[in-house]
């Protein structure tokens, strides 16, 4: 099937509902509506006219205006496709697959409402004839698919909840969290920025009232999660914030900031043949002759580093800088006793 | 093009677009697929008796094109039905005795147009569904209807204020996973229900996904998801990482899942094993090329177990946990209460000191918690373990202990020296 006709027929069959009324209607208002460009729109509405002035042509009456200048409008009169068309298999698989990745997120007090929502679109799909063989593809079994983008278990499906309506309503949150390499758990006050998901965990990007700092939280190290009152100030997402800033290649970075005057630090691993492809494979890199593979990160957490290269065991070799080396090096000795 | 800002309606002077006569005919020999369609699914549409080929070939003007054959033209109809199909329109082949070829065409409008959609009152309101009889069409504020008879049989069907936010937020999840052909899919889906509902159709989500390098390519997702709903063998050129090995096999796919950002097929390779001891789960962006397969017996009817669960299945699961053949029970003493080991107290059973033999018991660090795992892979659980730097330690059974304490006299060796020497004989 040809993608080109394909997505024209999609626009096509979304454009003409925008204009059932047979009013006139800006062209780059429309061209919003259905998500295209409006030299699309004049285009795929000129496709519309030729086919229904084609010579043989019994299908109707079909009239186009096109008004002038760069508020120029559109104005459509036909019979055919008023209404949108039913959702396609497609299209309720791409909805099936959030529904079920929202299924994994939510409380259960919020289940209900998923389950619903994916019965109320599977009424609402164009079903294909069950007799010709075609494929229906997942989405003709509502609830086949299943997706996960990060393990959560009951605690953080409470706590993620706390997040997202603290974010979404720009309160803060008071948290109880346990650092990576700290045994004990503080309090603090959050102000969450973003959740993200990468390299299979949750985290909040938040600025912490208690350090003054952006911090990045994973969600299975905090322990508790509760709205600060409505007494709270609510706080504002500064508009250059971009939690892209802090991802890559799948990962979240912590973003430490290098002391006054020092060049921010990085670690040098090297890993060896039976593991650089799957390196290769996450964060891109070409082997040496030999099948090794030489990383270079930011090193904003040197715990981070550890346990990062030790759980390659002798595959992975910290090469620089020599102070990680040496860390390395008495970690494994106080566990080999 | 000849354009006017002039209302049409008002002024005799408004031109509409010019038909190809005037502006040079389209030869009907490169009429544009997309136009054949939408002048295939008019003439289907505008039926409410099934269409015979010949009644398609007065109506649809390229296949009354005198100058190709007849077959060729019925090849082409027989194509353009299938590719309409699939994109998901629900075009009827139906038992026609007295036409040409003995069957019809049917298209019908409450199967191809949306249904008149309404938002529900937060409670009170039926479910929905089609209104039960008697119940009025329409309530204030729903949606407008098209004022033409072509119209009049699609039902009403009301959405609850939780399913729509909760529709939109599964739209942007979606859109949020970094696969443009599936956001696109996600945003097309909300951009109908937006024609008669409040529903931003591209709205940013709440959660961002740090997206992964590697991508499924989207034939194949689409190649395995035909395959499933036809309960089709499939042929696979597979990149196994493990063994770093690529080769052929033909498999019984069982299902599809999305897990931790990559697209799973979870299928059977009879090469590894009768029922679910061959089952296993291949990431879709290691394929290297996928088919159906078309060997001897490809064909053949396979059956998934009725009790066979996709989601339970595809849970997310330590790399230890996964594969065929027997579980180690391996007990493992949590000594650290550090925020990196919170989730491994939540991870297996409980274990007592009182079950292990002596000298592992007198191992156990004071203060340690003591969890038993089911290990099916030694290696994955050995990386695992090493991952939280001594404040996770394996005490049982003996063999797994040794093979722990290799693994850190191995990699400590590579720190014999104060600096890294050139790769030869490293990581």
């Amino acid at each position: 099937m040809s993608d080109t006709a394909t997505e024209q027929l999609r626009r096509l069959l979304a454009l003409v509902p925008e204009l059932a009324d047979g009013e006139e209607h800006p062209i780059a208002r429309v061209a919003a509506r259905v998500g295209t460009e409006p030299r699309s729109v004049v285009a795929d509405l000129t496709t519309l006219v030729e086919r229904f002035d084609a010579p043989g042509g019994f299908v109707g009456p079909v009239s186009v205006y096109l008004g002038a200048g760069p508020e120029s409008t559109v104005q459509l009169r036909t019979d055919h496709f008023l209404r949108p068309m039913r959702l396609t298999g497609a299209e309720l698989q791409a909805l099936e697959l959030g529904l079920a990745v929202l299924a994994g997120e939510r409380p259960p007090e919020e289940q209900p409402a998923i389950a619903d929502a994916r019965a109320r679109l599977a009424s609402v799909l164009a079903r294909l004839p069950a007799d010709d063989g075609v494929p229906v593809g997942a989405a003709g079994t509502p609830g086949a698919l299943a997706a996960e983008l990060a393990p959560l278990d009951a605690n953080g499906r409470a706590h993620l909840a706390v997040l997202r309506d603290a974010r979404r309503d720009r309160r803060p949150v008071r948290l109880t969290y346990r650092r990576s390499g700290a045994t004990a758990s503080t309090d603090r006050t959050v102000c969450p920025y973003a959740l993200v998901v990468a390299s299979g965990a949750w985290y909040v990007i938040a600025w912490c009232l208690h350090s003054a700092g952006l911090r990045v939280f994973r969600l299975d190290r905090i322990e508790g999660a509760e709205a600060a009152g409505a007494e709270a100030d609510p706080f504002t997402v500064p508009d250059d914030f971009d939690p892209g800033v802090l991802m890559r290649d799948g990962r979240v970075f912590a973003g430490g900031e290098p002391a006054p005057g020092e060049p921010p630090a990085t670690l040098v691993v090297r890993y060896g043949p039976a593991v650089a492809r799957w390196i290769v494979e996450r964060e891109g890199g070409t082997p040496a002759a030999d099948g090794s593979l030489v990383v270079e990160r930011p090193l904003a957490d040197v715990e981070w580093a550890l346990r990062h290269v030790l759980q390659y065991g002798p595959d992975a070799e910290v090469l620089a800088p020599a102070a990680v080396r040496a860390v390395v090096a008495a970690r494994l000795d106080a566990m080999l006793g | 093009m000849t354009r006017s800002k002039t209302n049409p309606k008002t002024s005799p002077k408004t031109n509409p677009m010019p038909s190809p006569d005037r502006a040079g005919r389209r030869s009907q020999r490169d009429t544009p697929k997309v136009v054949r369609w939408v002048d295939l699914l008019a003439a289907l549409l505008r039926r409410a008796t099934p269409a015979a080929f010949d009644d398609l070939r007065r109506e649809v003007p390229a296949y009354g094109d005198a100058s190709k054959h007849a077959d060729a033209i019925e090849r082409m109809f027989e194509r353009d039905k299938e590719e309409l199909r699939a994109f998901g329109v629900p075009v009827q082949t139906v038992p026609m005795p007295d036409s040409e070829h003995g069957r019809g065409y049917v298209l019908r409008r409450r199967d191809f147009y949306l249904p008149y959609l309404r938002l529900r009152a937060a409670s009170g309101d039926p479910p929905a569904g089609d209104p039960p009889p008697g119940d009025p069409p329409l309530a204030s504020g729903g949606p407008a209807r098209v004022d033409h008879w072509f119209y009049r049989a699609l039902q009403e069907l009301a959405f609850g204020p939780d399913e729509l936010a909760v529709v939109q937020q599964a739209a942007a999840r979606v859109r949020g996973l970094g696969d443009t052909t599936l956001g696109a899919l996600a945003t097309s889906a909300l951009r109908k229900l937006a024609v008669d509902l409040p529903v931003d159709a591209v709205a940013s989500g709440d959660v961002r996904v740090a997206p992964t390098r590697a991508r499924a390519d989207r034939k194949i997702l689409d190649l395995l998801g035909g395959a499933l709903a036809e309960g089709r063998r499939v042929a696979l050129v597979y990149h196994a990482m493990g063994r770093d090995d690529v080769g052929s096999r033909d498999v019984e796919p069982w299902g599809l899942f999305f897990l931790g950002g990559h697209w799973y097929l979870a299928a059977r390779d009879p090469a590894r094993g009768e029922g679910r001891a061959g089952l296993r789960n291949f990431r879709v962006d290691r394929m290297r090329t996928a088919g159906l397969a078309t060997g001897p017996g490809a064909r053949a009817p396979y059956t998934v177990p009725a009790d066979f669960r996709l989601a339970e299945h595809a849970r997310s699961r330590e790399a230890w946990a996964l594969g065929g053949g027997e579980a180690d029970a391996v007990v493992i003493a949590v000594r650290g209460l550090s925020g990196a080991v919170l989730p491994v107290l939540r991870t297996g059973e409980p274990a007592d000191l009182a079950e292990l033999p002596a000298a592992a018991a007198a191992a156990v660090p004071d203060g340690s918690t003591l969890r038993r795992l089911r290990v099916r892979r030694q290696d994955a659980f050995l990386r695992w373990a090493m991952a939280f730097a001594g404040e996770v330690v394996p005490v049982a059974p003996a063999h797994v202990v040794e093979a722990w304490r290799a693994q850190l006299r191995a990699t400590r060796e590579r720190y014999a020296r104060d600096t890294p020497t050139a790769a030869e004989g490293g990581a």
